[in-house]
């Protein structure tokens, strides 16, 4: 009831006083509007759900589907980095194919020629053999060399070793033992003979008499399968092969002799080289802008109890190559842990397992027989098929625990297996950036949460709104006198209603999006903007140049055609006297739709615009065919990883009954919020 | 330590003796032909993902053809049951056929340790492994995994190739459906790189010249196809198994390789050959059985596969005077005990010696020993710290 501020009126009833509504009404009645399939279907879930979380494998699918999102995090990208390194080159190669499919390694020293070509199968192939086509490297063959008539010989020098009838055994420097004609030999004398130092750093030279020999070889040809360029890090000797073409420089210096070198030591020419070294981790949140943190090993530890230790002792801890390949052994401890004991009901049992259905637990857990030290069965001697439950306590065999101790306290220690890497990077030191992806998925990280069902959310929300803007524009369309806009949306809404979903959301990736990009002259350049935004906003939401926004475009337009023919018949279900009445008082046609139709339009199709909400959330899954982890997908995933399919899909279904559940009911109270009195 | 020669020694002189002695006229035909099969008359409904050419995918007129099809007809024509084919997606197809929605799947099927535990496999039909594909232009940047850190790689989901590539340190594993939609995205420049079964991979190139890809490197995994089984249904893996022996020994899984790959198959699938066993390392009896059987093939190579670390192997000039001789190790019996980390496995029963049928324990008078590695027994001489080379010297 407004008040009057006039003067002039009668006195004032007694005013009703109305009192704020107390906080448990307000709950009761708004428990009261919530339907009561809505109430059953929550208890359902909540039943479920529960049940879910008591359940460790469970606890992992739903974390597992929600991207486990966390309170706080300092991994904010997944990234790879490179930057420039100069290290040792320490020898290049091609492996190479030949036409019986066997495949070799030739060292580029042997390499005649590498280019683009055919390698025919000669009159005499044996049967199967196919012309091949690829980079025809041409090579110096030693091994299989024709001795009678060779291709050519490379001067060589090699020690001695023996005779073979009339030939000379001798041992190369790379070890390699062959055996040389009497008149190819050019020299003999007393020397050493350096061995491969660059290789092999603690080789050893061979002394004795040497043969400089020349070494018949015959040409072969093979297509290149790879061409490989080994290199050693000078910080840490950590030796990869990457592909030569990453090499960006090369240098000509010499090996200098470490300090505690033998006094005979000369240094050795090398070839030093810049390549881009590849950082690989997770960027850490840092406070420098000039500097990043890349976490390349995580830390690993291991909790023991105190009661579990027999031993604990000094020593060198032998790092584990599998977690971080550059590691170096260190001094740390060495500890011997007895054996974790677990006791239970005697499921089965077979030569090599038992399993065993643990306290507490609900399914049984296997144990590998060699892994146990020691059973205890009650009653004595008890099996899995007796009348009578067979409990049974095991003693898992002892082991050995080596790392640093970086917690001791009363209840136990524990020890770091594999330390943590941090490398700091200065940002104008990174020559490129490879990747650099959103990692985990926290509150204050939330652009990490792009999987599952945030995948799901953003995919929807995004695709409704502008599937809502298609179908209210294509809606005024529909009804437009206009002939052209007409029979423009008409066309549409008939087109895209008869495609499959599916099908529109190929036909948008592989077709609409690569010829957007591809596109020349006035096409291209009205389409290369909008893809390059695109791929931008793409970058922005999921860090990468993935199918986002194909997917999204493609459901908006898809879903656009259904929502245009519910505008249309909304704003037809409002009579046309209307229109005129509104027309008549000299509104524009914009006016009457913004200000008389459009309100009541909306009004009656709100109910059918949330069920398409609801169909487009459930829709959503289909863009798991574009490659994009959305929920159910992630849901397939770790059913084809674990073959756990019934509680992963089960898990999947009730976060997208929550979702569709929550929807309808927000869809329910809006539509009761704009009724009519 | 000397384990492995004391035994070459030991199976010599006991070869030599048996060859001393007259063919026994107690030789008689070992290979009788194999019963007919216990599924002989039935319907047995196979699936399959017809999207995986060359080895099934859907012609025009709708029909399942390709490698695995002509395969799987070949193995039911000779065990004589008959074949309803079933077109279904690949992801959950193991789940399925455990529940029975399937007798069996041949579908380009990797044998996995984790598949194993939910199906049952065949013997191997088909040697693939996974390779790298790349755009023609990008071939000279990419051959081994390490090059693929910090690219986008499609695979197609819950394929080995999908293990594979996240396996991979600082990899983005895109998942595609179908192998056929990550190599069309690979020629879109939406992805960098795809890593699917060689052979696939190979057809799927040469099939889209347009696309301008090209595999890079060598295959990545060695891996074996296997036709999966419903796990209660070991009539029909016997029968499959059996089957399959008969079709590439009468040279016919040949002829089917070669109409589809251009070329032969390899030794052991042309026509005489035996197929290939899975060595189950998992297993002490069955490591013993191939180091028995790679003695007598003079296979230094296959023995060196479950050798230890510091055992002494043979060289090939010994083991070729094992060479030529017929043997029949169907007949051994092994007696297993696991002590912790090693295991003693007592060979009994009989083999068949050039005919002769000849006791094992007058060939092999002591037990062979294994030792745990991770989860693997491998063969060489377990007892060595325990007992010094005492026993040894004395013989």
């Amino acid at each position: 009831m407004g008040q009057s501020t006039k003067a002039n009126v009668p006195p004032p009833v007694p005013e009703l006083v109305q009192e704020p509504p107390t906080v448990p009404d307000l709950l009761l009645g708004m428990a009261r509007r919530v339907p009561w399939w809505a109430v059953l279907l929550f208890l359902l879930i909540f039943w479920v759900g529960i049940d879910m979380l008591n359940d460790q494998n469970d606890r992992d699918i739903l974390d597992w589907l929600a991207d486990r999102p966390e309170v706080n995090t300092d991994e904010l990208y997944d990234v790879v980095y490179e930057v420039k390194t100069e290290v040792l080159l320490v020898s290049e190669m091609v492996r190479v194919r030949g036409l019986d499919n066997t495949t070799v390694t030739v060292p580029i020293q042997q390499v005649v020629s590498q280019e683009d070509g055919v390698i025919n199968c000669p009159e005499d192939a044996v049967e199967g053999c196919l012309s091949q086509r690829g980079v025809v490297v041409t090579y110096q063959d030693f091994e299989n060399a024709n001795r009678e008539s060779p291709e050519g010989t490379v001067e060589t020098k090699g020690l001695r070793t023996g005779v073979v009838g009339p030939l000379v055994r001798v041992t190369l420097a790379d070890g390699v033992q062959t055996v040389v004609a009497p008149n190819d030999i050019l020299s003999e004398e007393e020397g050493v003979l350096a061995c491969d130092a660059i290789a092999a750093p603690d080789c050893e030279s061979l002394s004795g008499q040497i043969i400089t020999f020349n070494r018949p070889y015959t040409l072969r040809q093979g297509i290149r399968v790879r061409a490989d360029a080994r290199i050693r890090h000078l910080e840490d000797g950590y030796e990869i092969t990457i592909r030569p073409n990453r090499i960006l420089s090369r240098r000509e210096g010499t090996l200098e002799c470490p300090p505690n070198a033998a006094p005979d030591c000369v240094p050795i020419p090398v070839t030093y080289v810049v390549y881009p070294e590849k950082i690989i981790g997770t960027e850490l949140r840092g406070d420098d802008d000039k500097e990043v943190q890349v976490r390349t090993v995580e830390q690993q530890t291991v909790q023991i109890s105190r009661s579990r230790i027999i031993n604990m002792e000094v020593g060198t801890v032998t790092c584990d190559r599998s977690e971080d390949p550059r590691c170096q052994d260190y001094e740390g401890t060495i500890v011997s842990v007895s054996g974790e004991t677990f006791s239970g009901r005697l499921s089965t049992e077979s030569a090599s397992q038992y399993d065993i259905i643990l306290e507490g637990d609900a399914e049984a857990t296997e144990f590998e027989r060699r892994d146990i030290k020691e059973e205890i069965r009650n009653p004595d001697g008890c099996t899995a098929t007796d009348a009578i439950a067979c409990e049974v306590t095991i003693t898992m065999n002892d082991s050995t625990v080596a790392g640093r101790i970086i917690a001791d306290n009363n209840s136990g220690i524990t020890i770091e297996t594999v330390p943590e890497k941090i490398v700091t990077l200065r940002k104008s030191d990174i020559y490129s950036t490879t990747a650099r992806t959103y990692k985990t998925c926290a509150l204050n990280n939330p652009r990490g949460c792009n999987a599952g069902i945030w995948l799901t959310i953003i995919v929807t929300l995004s695709a409704f709104g502008l599937a809502l803007l298609i179908g209210l524009l294509m809606g005024l369309f529909r009804v437009s006198s206009n002939p052209i806009f007409y029979h423009l949306s008409t066309f549409y809404v008939e087109l895209v209603r008869g495609v499959p979903l599916l099908v529109i959301l190929l036909y948008f990736a592989f077709v609409v999006s690569p010829q957007m990009r591809d596109a020349t002259g006035v096409v291209g350049e009205i389409t290369h903007p909008i893809y390059d935004t695109l791929t931008k906003i793409e970058v922005q939401v999921l860090g990468n140049e993935s199918f986002l926004a194909e997917a999204v475009i493609g459901l908006a337009v898809g879903y656009g055609a259904f929502l245009a023919e519910v505008f249309r018949a909304g704003i037809q279900s409002v009579s046309k006297g209307q229109t005129e009445a509104a027309r008549s008082l000299g509104m524009s046609y914009f006016q009457s739709m913004r200000y008389v139709i459009l309100p009541q339009a909306i009004r009656t199709v709100l109910p059918p615009l949330g069920n398409d909400f609801i169909a487009m959330l459930k829709d959503s899954s289909l863009i798991a065919i574009l490659a994009l982890p959305e929920l159910l997908q992630q849901g397939r995933l770790y059913s084809t990883r674990t073959f756990q399919a019934i509680p992963a899909y089960n898990a999947v279904a009730i976060f997208y009954i929550v979702m569709t559940l929550s929807l309808s009911l927000m869809v329910r109270a809006v539509e009761r919020r704009s009724r009519l009195p | 330590m000397r384990y492995g020669k004391k035994f070459l020694i030991l199976l010599t002189v006991a070869l030599l003796l048996v060859m001393a002695l007259p063919v026994a006229a107690t030789s008689q035909p070992t290979t009788e032909r194999a019963t007919r099969s216990q599924v002989e008359g039935q319907t047995i409904k196979v699936g399959t993902n017809a999207e995986y050419p060359p080895f099934e995918s859907v012609d025009e007129e709708d029909n399942i053809i390709g490698f695995d099809v002509e395969l799987m007809d070949a193995i039911a024509a000779d065990a004589g049951f008959e074949i309803e084919w079933i077109n279904t997606k690949w992801d959950g197809i193991f789940t399925a056929l455990a529940s029975g929605e399937f007798d069996a799947v041949i579908s380009a099927a990797t044998i996995t340790p984790e598949r194993e535990e939910e199906v049952d496999f065949s013997n191997p039909y088909f040697l693939a492994g996974q390779i790298i594909s790349v755009r023609a232009a990008d071939a000279e940047n990419v051959a081994t995994p390490d090059d693929l850190a910090g690219l986008r790689v499609g695979v197609q989901t819950g394929t080995t190739g999908d293990t594979f590539a996240t396996e991979i340190p600082g990899v983005e594993v895109v998942r595609f459906d179908e192998a056929t939609l990550a190599f069309q995205a690979l020629g879109n420049e939406e992805i960098d790189a795809v890593i699917v079964d060689a052979p696939t991979s190979a057809d799927i190139i040469a099939n889209n010249p347009d696309l301008n890809l090209t595999t890079v490197g060598e295959t990545l995994t060695d891996e074996f196809y296997g036709i999966a089984i419903r796990p209660d249904f070991p009539e029909l893996l016997d029968a499959v198994n059996a089957s399959l022996v008969n079709v590439i020994a009468d040279g016919t899984y040949a002829a089917i390789f070669e109409s589809y790959f251009g070329t032969l198959p390899s030794e052991d699938f042309q026509e005489g050959g035996t197929g290939v066993v899975l060595l189950d390392t998992t297993d002490p009896a069955s490591v013993i059985n191939y180091v028995l059987t790679a003695t007598f093939a003079g296979d230094a190579e296959a023995i060196a596969e479950v050798a230890c670390a510091d055992g002494e192997l043979p060289t090939t000039e010994e083991l070729a005077q094992f060479l030529g001789l017929t043997v029949d190790l169907s007949g051994l019996e092994y007696t297993v005990t696991i002590d912790g980390e090693t295991a003693e496995v007592v060979v009994g029963g009989t083999l068949l010696l050039e005919g002769a049928e000849v006791a094992a324990s007058d060939i092999f008078p002591e037990p062979a020993h294994l030792v745990l590695e991770g989860e693997d027994w491998l063969f060489c001489e377990a007892t060595a710290d325990a007992e010094p080379d005492a026993t040894e010297e004395a013989n």
